[in-house]
């Protein structure tokens, strides 16, 4: 499936994932921006965690260590960021630096 | 609460409940695709609250909505376990606790203390409340990064092509204020620089513009 089309409404991604990145966080994820962003990829496509991986051509058990917060964002590959742009890859790497364990 | 925004598509209830029952099991990649599909009905609830709230001037303000729907879609994923499809669409079934999370966000109505009304003798200084730095850093933290990151090295350089200093000062600002989780960037970045909100919106309108077309 590849990228679904909403309502009219452009989610932030930014804020979406500071959001989400503070809440896991709080839940003891160590890398919680890579987390974030990788199930803001995944909910863009609406797909399960093996689907995706198979779309994005990335091992589902990477998938998942991602998204529990056990890879850091700069070790993310591309089929996770490439829906970025540079400007939104600025602030995440900020964004990480600030909330990741240190 | 008043609904003042009226979408003309109906809800599509299926894809409503797959993504509640995905939230429901604490699966937040369904928090992105229910934003995606439902914001503009979230959007229009915040606005009804915030009208009815006398916070006309909150709803008018579209980061500082975009940030208040974020906020009410995570009360709907925290509730989301009590949702029963069938019934009233989550934005109506959870309606106190929408109304209370944005009561809670905006807090009370608050004026900027005019330092200049009160005395004259002297120039105020604006302070970046925000940021806690006393003035601009967003020019600053943007060459620290492109130093240690080749993705931001690229996407300074080809700012720079593109932009004027002050609208690069401007720029990178405002993405180090959206990053501090600032609700309303355009507004903190105008009160550290002495623009209007309506200034920063359209000079990062200009070079995000720009920037993508350098691409």
């Amino acid at each position: 499936m590849g990228v679904v089309t909403g309502s009219g409404f452009e989610v932030d991604v930014v804020a979406f994932v500071e959001r989400l990145a503070e809440r896991l966080r709080e839940d003891g994820a160590p890398h919680p921006v890579a987390a974030a962003v990788a199930l803001a990829a995944r909910g863009r496509r609406r797909s399960t965690p093996e689907a995706f991986a198979g779309e994005s051509g990335i091992d589902p058990g990477f998938v998942r260590r991602v998204e529990a917060g056990e890879v850091p964002f700069a070790d993310l590959p591309d089929g996770l960021t490439d829906w970025l742009d540079p400007g939104q890859l600025l602030q995440l790497a900020e964004l990480a630096r600030r909330l990741d364990a240190a | 609460m008043t609904d003042h925004h009226h979408p003309r598509t109906p809800v599509d209830t299926d894809l409503l409940a797959t993504c509640m029952a995905g939230m429901a099991a604490g699966d937040a990649s369904l928090l992105w695709a229910f934003l995606d599909a439902f914001g503009d009905r979230l959007a229009g609830v915040v606005r009804g609250a915030l009208r009815d709230f006398h916070r006309e001037d909150v709803a008018r303000d579209a980061d500082a909505v975009h940030g208040l729907v974020l906020d009410v879609a995570f009360v709907l994923f925290d509730r989301a376990p009590g949702w029963r499809p069938g019934g009233a669409a989550p934005w109506h079934w959870a309606r106190a606790a929408v109304r209370a999370e944005v009561a809670a966000r905006i807090g009370h109505r608050t004026e900027v203390l005019d330092l200049d009304r009160l005395d004259r003798t002297a120039e105020a200084p604006r302070v970046a409340v925000a940021s806690g730095t006393g003035g601009p850093e967003g020019s600053a933290a943007l060459d620290r990064l492109a130093a240690r990151h080749p993705a931001v090295a690229a996407f300074a350089e080809r700012l720079d092509a593109v932009a004027s200093p002050r609208d690069r000062q401007v720029f990178a600002e405002y993405l180090l204020q959206q990053a501090q989780g600032d609700p309303s960037p355009s507004h903190t970045v105008a009160a550290i620089l002495g623009l209007t909100p309506a200034n920063v919106r359209q000079i990062v309108c200009r070079v995000r513009g720009r920037v993508r077309s350098a691409a």
